[in-house]
C-alpha cells in the first residue's frame, strides 16, 4: 500500500535575486517498508525536497503540490497544524550534520526524554526506561552515562545515532536520512547505514536516503530517484537504472564513479560532463541539462516532460535506450 | 570550567590593577593631600595607597570633612535601589519585546518595536528624563517630580534602601508609605532603563533570529514541538550568550546615565554626591567615588560571566 504519494510538488525560494525554483514538479511514491534512494549533486534539490516532505521549509520558501496523500490522508486539504501534526506523526528526518542538528544546550537525555514525553508520553520513569531501550537500539551502549552528556561531548557518530533514537521515538512510518554519513569517518559511515537498514527491516519502517554516493545506493535501495536542476530526471527500480540508465544524467553520474563495477567494460571511455551544474537563477531554456548534455540536439530546447518508458521515468527527449544493449 | 575560572580572575586583577594606578593619580592631583604617604618615592607610595584603601580609609572629603567611604555607604542605597530597579526593568522589558518582535518577524509589530527601539537608544538622556518629568509629573500628574518619598512620611534609615525601609515602617504607615516610595522609583527608573532596553531588545531579536535559523530548531520543529517551546526551552538558552555579554555593557551605561538621572529628579544617590564633589573639586570624594562605581561595573561583570559559563555547557563541561 503507498505510504506516501506526492505529486507535482514544487518549491519556491523568494530571494532578492528573484524566484528560485528550488524543486520543480517532483514525483514520489514511496510503499510502506521500502527503501528509496534520492541522488544528484550538490545544490540539485536534494534537501530541499526532503524538508517539503517533512514540513520544514523555512518561511521564505513556497510549496505546492497536486498530490500529497500521506498513509491515506490528503495533506492538501488540512490546515496547516493538522499537516504538521500528522507529518511529524509519521516522517521522521535526519541530517547530515548530526551535532549541529542536536541543542548545544540541551543534555542528549532532556532532548530523548522531551521527544517521548511528546508522542508517546508516559511518567518519567517510563520515559526514562524507554529511552535507555532506544539508545540501546541504536547501538549505544552506556546509555545511562550517555543520557546526562551534551552534544559536544560525543562523537559524530554517536550524535547521529542519538538523532536516529529520537527519529525513532516518534515510530515514524518513513525515516529521511538526508546524507546521514557525508560528515563521518568512513567506518563510522557504513555502521550507521547498516544501523538504518536494520531499523527499516524490524520496524517496517521506510527509508529515503538521500546521498550523492551511488554505491550506497546499490546495496540498499529498490528504487532510486535522480535530481538535477531541482528535476527529477530518471527514476526507476534501482538494479535496472543502474545497469542501464536512460537519462544523459546518470549515465553520466554513473561514469563519474570509477570503482563502480557492475557494467564498466575495459576501453569504454568514461565521460563526464562539462560545465558545471548550473544555478538555479540562470537555469537553461528548454532541457536543464542542455549546454552539458553530449546528445544535445537542436529538439532540447523544448522543455522534456517526464515520461514512462519499460517502468521508468524518464525526462528526456533522447532516452539512452538503443545505446546501451 | 576551572580555566575560565581562573581566566576570569586573571582579568578582574587586571582590571583592578588599572582601576587603582588611575584613581591614584588622580588622588595625587588633589591640592590637599589625601592620604599621609611616609615614602617620596609615587612608586612605593601606591602601595600604601592600596594599602589604606584595604583598610578602609579612603581618605577625608575636602568639603563635609567626613570620611569619603562613609558619605559613599549613606549615599550607595539609593543609587543602588534605582540601579537594580531600572536595571530589572531593561532585562525584562527588553526581552519581552525582542522575543515579541522576533517572533513577528517583519509584521508591522517587529516593524514599530525596532524603530522605536532604535528611537530610544538614540535618546540624550537628560532630554528624555525631562521631558518624562514634563508629560508625566507636570501635565498629567501621575508621578512625583523629585525625590524618593513624600514628606509626610517620617522614615528612618535603617537600611537606606526607601523600598525596604518603608515596609519595616508597616505598622506606622501600612503599605502606603512604600507605595509612595515605589510611586517615586517610577520615572527614574523609567529614564534610566530606556537605553540598556532598547539595546537589550534589539540584541534579543537579532541573537533570537540567529538563533530559529539552526539546525537544531529544525531538528526540534520536525519532532511537533510547540513554537512556545521552542522559543522559552530551544532557542532563548543559546540566544542567551549575546545578551548576557551587552547586559554587561548596559552596566556602564547606566552608571554613567545615574548622575545625569539622579541630577534631574533630585535623587541623593551617588550621582548628585559626585557631581557636587566635581563642582566643588573634592578630590578625595571624585577619587573614592570613581573607584567604587568602578568596582561595581567590574563585579557585575564578572557576575555575568560566571553566569555565561555556566550557561553554557560547552564551558562547562569541555569535552
Ligand atoms: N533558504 C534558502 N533560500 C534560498 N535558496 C535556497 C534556500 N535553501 C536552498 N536554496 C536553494 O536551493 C537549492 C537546492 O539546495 P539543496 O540544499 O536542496 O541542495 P542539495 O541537493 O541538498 O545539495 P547538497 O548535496 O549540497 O546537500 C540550492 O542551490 C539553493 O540555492
Ligand atoms: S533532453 Fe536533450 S539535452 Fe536533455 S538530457 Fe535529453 S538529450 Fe540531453
Ligand atoms: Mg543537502
Amino acid at each position: 500500500m503507498g505510504l506516501l504519494q506526492v505529486e507535482n510538488l514544487s518549491v519556491d525560494f523568494q530571494t532578492d535575486n528573484g524566484i528560485i525554483p528550488a524543486v520543480d514538479r517532483a514525483k514520489i511514491s514511496i510503499n510502506a517498508g521500502q527503501v528509496q534512494g534520492v541522488i544528484g549533486e550538490s545544490g540539485s534539490g536534494k534537501s530541499v525536497m526532503a524538508l517539503a516532505i517533512a514540513g520544514l521549509l523555512s518561511p521564505a520558501a513556497t510549496m505546492r503540490a497536486d498530490l500529497f496523500n500521506l498513509d491515506g490522508h490528503d495533506l492538501t486539504r488540512m490546515s496547516a497544524g493538522e499537516r504538521q501534526k500528522l507529518i511529524s506523526n509519521n516522517i521522521s528526518i535526519i541530517f547530515q550534520e548530526p551535532t549541529s542538528s542536536l541543542n548545544p544546550s540541551l543534555t542528549i537525555g532532556y532532548q530523548l526524554d522531551e521527544t517521548i514525553r511528546f508522542h508517546s508520553g508516559g511518567t518519567r520513569k517510563q520515559r526514562y526506561d524507554k529511552a535507555q531501550e532506544l539508545l540501546l537500539q541504536v547501538g549505544i551502549i552506556d546509555g545511562k552515562r550517555r543520557y546526562k552528556e551534551y552534544p559536544h561531548q560525543l562523537s559524530g557518530g554517536l550524535n547521529q545515532r542519538v538523532m536516529i533514537a529520537m527519529a525513532l521515538a516518534c515510530e515514524p512510518k518513513l525515516l529521511i536520512a538526508d546524507e546521514p554519513t557525508t560528515a563521518l569517518d568512513v567506518t563510522v559511515q557504513s555502521q550507521i547505514l547498516d544501523l538504518l537498514l536494520k531499523l527499516n527491516e524490524e520496524h517496517n519502517m521506510a527509508l529515503m536516503l538521500i546521498t550523492h554516493d551511488f554505491s550506497i545506493l546499490s546495496e540498499t535501495t529498490d528504487k532510486v530517484y535522480v535530481m538535477y536542476g531541482g528535476q527529477i530526471v530518471e527514476s526507476g527500480r534501482t538494479y535496472k537504472l543502474l545497469s542501464q540508465p536512460y537519462h544523459p544524467y546518470t549515465k553520466a553520474l554513473l561514469n563519474s564513479v570509477p570503482h563502480y563495477g557492475m557494467h564498466y567494460r575495459k576501453g569504454r571511455r568514461l565521460f563526464n560532463l562539462k560545465g558545471s551544474t548550473p544555478s538555479l537563477d540562470h537555469l537553461p531554456v528548454g532541457c536543464y541539462l542542455g549546454p552539458r548534455c553530449p546528445y544535445a540536439n537542436r529538439k532540447c530546447v523544448q522543455t522534456p516532460e517526464l515520461r514512462t518508458l519499460k517502468g521508468r521515468k524518464v525526462r528526456c527527449h533522447f532516452p539512452l535506450i538503443e545505446d546501451d544493449s | 570550567m576551572i580555566a575560565s575560572i581562573l581566566k576570569q580572575l586573571g582579568t578582574l586583577l587586571i582590571s583592578l590593577l588599572g582601576l587603582t594606578v588611575l584613581t591614584f593619580i588622580l588622588s595625587q592631583q588633589s591640592d590637599t593631600p589625601i592620604h599621609p604617604y611616609q615614602s617620596d618615592s609615587a612608586f612605593i607610595q601606591y602601595f600604601e595607597y592600596i594599602q589604606f584603601l584595604i583598610n578602609g580609609d579612603w581618605g577625608i572629603s575636602s568639603i563635609h570633612k567626613r570620611s569619603v567611604l562613609k558619605d559613599f555607604l549613606q549615599h550607595f542605597p539609593a543609587t543602588i535601589e534605582l540601579i537594580v530597579f531600572a536595571m530589572i526593568l531593561a532585562v525584562t522589558t527588553g526581552l519581552a519585546l525582542g522575543i515579541l518582535a522576533s517572533t513577528r518577524r517583519g509584521g508591522w509589530l517587529d516593524n514599530t518595536l525596532m524603530t522605536t527601539s532604535l528611537v530610544g537608544y538614540s535618546m540624550p538622556i537628560f532630554w528624555w528624563g525631562m521631558l518624562l518629568v514634563l508629560l508625566f509629573s507636570l501635565t498629567l500628574g501621575w508621578t512625583p517630580v523629585a525625590g524618593r518619598i513624600s514628606f509626610e512620611y517620617d522614615i528612618q534609615p535603617f537600611t537606606r534602601f526607601m523600598l525596604i525601609d518603608t515596609l519595616l515602617h508597616h505598622n506606622k504607615y501600612g503599605f502606603d508609605a512604600f507605595l509612595n516610595a515605589l510611586h517615586h522609583l517610577i520615572l527614574p527608573a523609567v529614564t534610566l532603563s530606556t537605553i540598556p532596553m532598547a539595546i537589550i531588545a534589539r540584541m534579543t531579536r537579532s541573537s533570537l533570529l540567529a538563533v530559529l535559523k539552526s539546525e537544531y530548531i529544525r531538528t526540534a520543529r520536525s519532532k511537533g514541538i510547540s513554537k512556545q517551546r521552542i522559543i522559552w526551552v530551544h532557542a532563548l538558552r543559546n540566544a542567551l550568550q549575546p545578551i548576557l555579554t551587552i547586559s554587561g555593557v548596559q552596566i556602564s551605561i547606566i552608571m554613567s546615565g545615574v548622575i545625569i538621572t539622579e541630577y534631574i529628579f533630585a535623587w541623593p544617590g551617588i550621582g548628585k554626591w559626585l557631581l557636587e564633589a566635581v563642582s566643588r573639586r573634592d578630590f578625595a570624594s571624585i577619587q573614592g567615588g570613581v573607584l567604587a562605581l568602578s568596582i561595581i561595573v567590574i563585579a557585575f561583570n564578572l557576575v555575568l560571566d560566571f553566569l555565561s559559563i555556566y550557561l553554557n555547557p560547552r564551558l562547562r563541561r569541555p569535552s
